[in-house]
């Protein structure tokens, strides 16, 4: 994979070079991050100070006035090399003011935009409802409730899917002050088809996710998303598929969301709510609501602030859990289980973080991220101190 | 063409006549009663025009811009006198900054224009004539600014009263730049749209004449002014 992701590297420099339409830009970060030590999704590398590193790769090119080429590379520290995106953009098809992505795209849920780069996120991560993993287990969907240590840990379908992106098609414009977004995908907004065996769709069918923003006024965008599909993979082996006998991707999600955009002067806001509902088994609705507010100030030209605050909340369910016996350290019941009560522990977070523009390429952050988890005998320790350089080329 | 008028610019654009409005008064008050010379000359450029390439490929690769109507709004390229500035450095003696304001627009997604020669102590106007924000700021050393965001036909207003090159961007748009010359003396020209160049009212002496293109400086001269005579210089890029 390594020598696919250099081979490709190589090729784009060498393209570069030979056609002048190529665009080859990126974002590399360097940080360093302590956590405290507890048993949460949100400390890292089991608390112990490290450091790491992030490289965004954007290479683009304009074929003609109306054909663009669009993609991005990613990479951490694990050296896993990822490609977000990779599109082919058709642009004012026909004079009609609308255009079409195909390929892999980013998906029209929300108003991520480019916050879901280091350089312009204030943060270190992206908002809660892209972060968290939820105790609906992704390797064999079944549910966590009675084991807080795994639902703490994640291994779970994300709500969104961190900066979403999947294969696809997107048709997008503007008419006056509205924006209008629908796409096709392999997969849904919490679990992108990106990263599924052989990249291909592994479910029966295809989520369509759809966004239309308003702008009144400069600086003020309200929008509205929805997305429809199925949420988990065709896996065979599945508890699902084993128990049910009914495959995991006859399971729908519905998810909506609204989203809120103001800026002025040298503040600006951003704000966005989801409702999320998983069709599950024995006709249980896994349900829960994300919201994350955020604002940001420019004090200097170099020295700016940010604030950001979310949460999650999940509904209570009355569920008969199947709990197999072979779970390694698991001492409580097994077989089929009744549990009731929440489906996942409710949790809160506020982060604040500072920037320092040493010069217009090379931006330094430091910031705080205090997490709050619900539901449980403690609240684990899982606060998070991170220090992030960012040069933009 | 009046050669004693102190300063001469010789270009059809906005720009140019904003900058020759605004620095006569500066250079009548100045170099009144003495003899100067007058430098003229051409520019002549063979190259493709890269930065305007490179600002319209940004322009349309941008990514997350829902007012696609404008991004694919057709671009106008820079006009020769709008990317490029001919100035003499360091020219003997203090210079009044003119009262009336430059500008420097933000208009179809774009500075313009793309290099903006001032008389240093010159305050500078930074209209948005876009239906949409932008938010211009420098972090060079003559001067460091944060203008934030404002809507259409709203202006912002910097003096710059440090000798330097300041470069400008917006925070949004990171495709969108421009240059900001802040220079010492008020003799410097925009070649008009077929390279001709003229800066009237020189004091006699021997100058460094710089040729600015686009981005950087791209050329540099000696050249000697006689009193009531006129120089001849060229500059090829």
């Amino acid at each position: 994979m390594r020598l696919i992701f250099k081979v490709v590297l190589i090729s784009l420099c060498a393209v570069s070079a030979l056609f002048a339409q190529l665009e080859v830009s990126g974002q590399a970060t360097a940080e360093f991050f302590k956590s405290e030590d507890g048993l949460s999704q949100y400390a890292i590398d089991g608390g112990q100070p490290t450091f790491g590193w992030r490289w965004d790769l954007f290479a683009d090119a304009l074929v003609s006035d109306h054909v663009a080429f669009l993609s991005n590379f990613r990479m951490l520290q694990d050296q896993i090399p990822h490609i977000d995106l990779l599109a082919i953009r058709v642009s004012d098809i026909a004079a009609s003011g609308a255009s079409l992505e195909v390929g892999q795209i980013d998906l029209p849920f929300g108003d991520l935009g480019d916050r879901r780069f280091p350089r312009q996120n204030p943060f270190f991560d992206l908002p809660l409802i892209n972060e968290h993993v939820t105790s609906l287990c992704e390797s064999n969907y079944n549910l966590w409730t009675f084991s807080p240590e795994y639902a703490m840990r994640g291994d779970g379908v994300h709500i969104l899917d961190q900066g979403l992106y999947d294969l696809g098609a997107k048709v997008y414009g503007t008419v006056g002050m509205f924006d209008y977004s629908i796409a096709v995908i392999n997969g849904m907004v919490s679990a992108t088809g990106t990263y599924s065996p052989g990249g291909l769709n592994s479910n029966r069918g295809l989520g369509t996710v759809a966004r239309i923003a308003v702008t009144p006024m400069t600086g003020l965008t309200v929008g509205f998303s929805y997305a429809l599909g199925p949420f988990m993979k065709d896996v065979s082996d599945s508890t699902l598929s084993q128990l049910y006998q009914k495959s995991p991707d006859k399971y729908s999600q519905h998810i909506a969301g609204a989203d809120l955009e103001l800026s002025f002067g040298h503040c600006s806001l951003y704000g966005e709510a989801v409702y999320n509902t998983w069709h599950y088994v024995q006709n249980v609705n896994l349900q829960v609501f994300g919201y994350t507010g955020a604002v940001e100030y420019a004090f200097t030209p170099r020295l700016s602030g940010a604030l950001r605050a979310g949460g999650l909340v999940f509904n209570t369910i009355s569920i008969r859990e199947f709990i197999p016996e072979d779970d390694a350290g698991y001492t409580g019941p097994i077989g089929f289980v009744p549990f009731h009560g929440k489906w996942d522990h409710d949790v809160f977070r506020v982060e604040a973080a500072s920037s320092y523009k040493v010069d217009q390429a090379l931006l330094v952050k430091v910031g705080y991220q205090i997490n709050r988890t619900y539901n449980l005998p403690q609240d684990p320790f899982d606060n998070v101190l991170f220090v992030q350089t960012v040069l933009s080329f | 063409m009046a050669l004693d008028v102190p300063c001469v610019i010789k270009s059809a654009s906005l720009v140019g006549l904003i900058v020759l409005v605004s620095t006569i008064p500066a250079r009548a008050q100045e170099n009144s009663g003495t003899e100067t010379g007058v430098i003229r000359g051409k520019v002549v450029i063979s190259r493709a025009d890269d930065v305007t390439e490179e600002i319209m490929r940004g322009r349309m690769l941008n990514r997350y811009e829902a007012h696609s109507d404008i991004t694919e709004k057709p671009f106008q390229p820079y006009t020769l006198p709008e990317k490029a500035v001919v100035y003499v450095e360091s020219v003997p003696g203090t210079y009044t900054p003119p009262r009336n304001h430059p500008t420097l627009d933000q208009r179809d997604m774009v500075f313009r224009p793309l290099v903006l020669p001032i008389l240093v102590g010159t305050t500078v106007d930074f209209p948005n004539s876009d239906p949409l924000f932008h938010n211009v700021f420098s972090l060079s050393e003559p001067k460091e600014f944060d203008l934030g965001r404002y809507a259409q036909g709203q202006h912002r207003s910097v003096t710059f009263d440090k000798e330097g090159v300041v470069s400008v961007y917006c925070e949004i748009h990171s495709y969108m730049f421009a240059t900001i010359l802040v220079l010492q003396n008020p003799f410097f020209s925009l070649p008009n749209s077929d390279g001709d160049f003229e800066i009237g009212g020189v004091p006699p002496g021997t100058y460094q004449l710089d040729f600015w293109y686009g981005r950087k400086k791209v050329d540099s001269k000696s050249i000697t002014v006689a009193p009531r005579q006129t120089s001849s210089a060229m500059f090829q890029y």
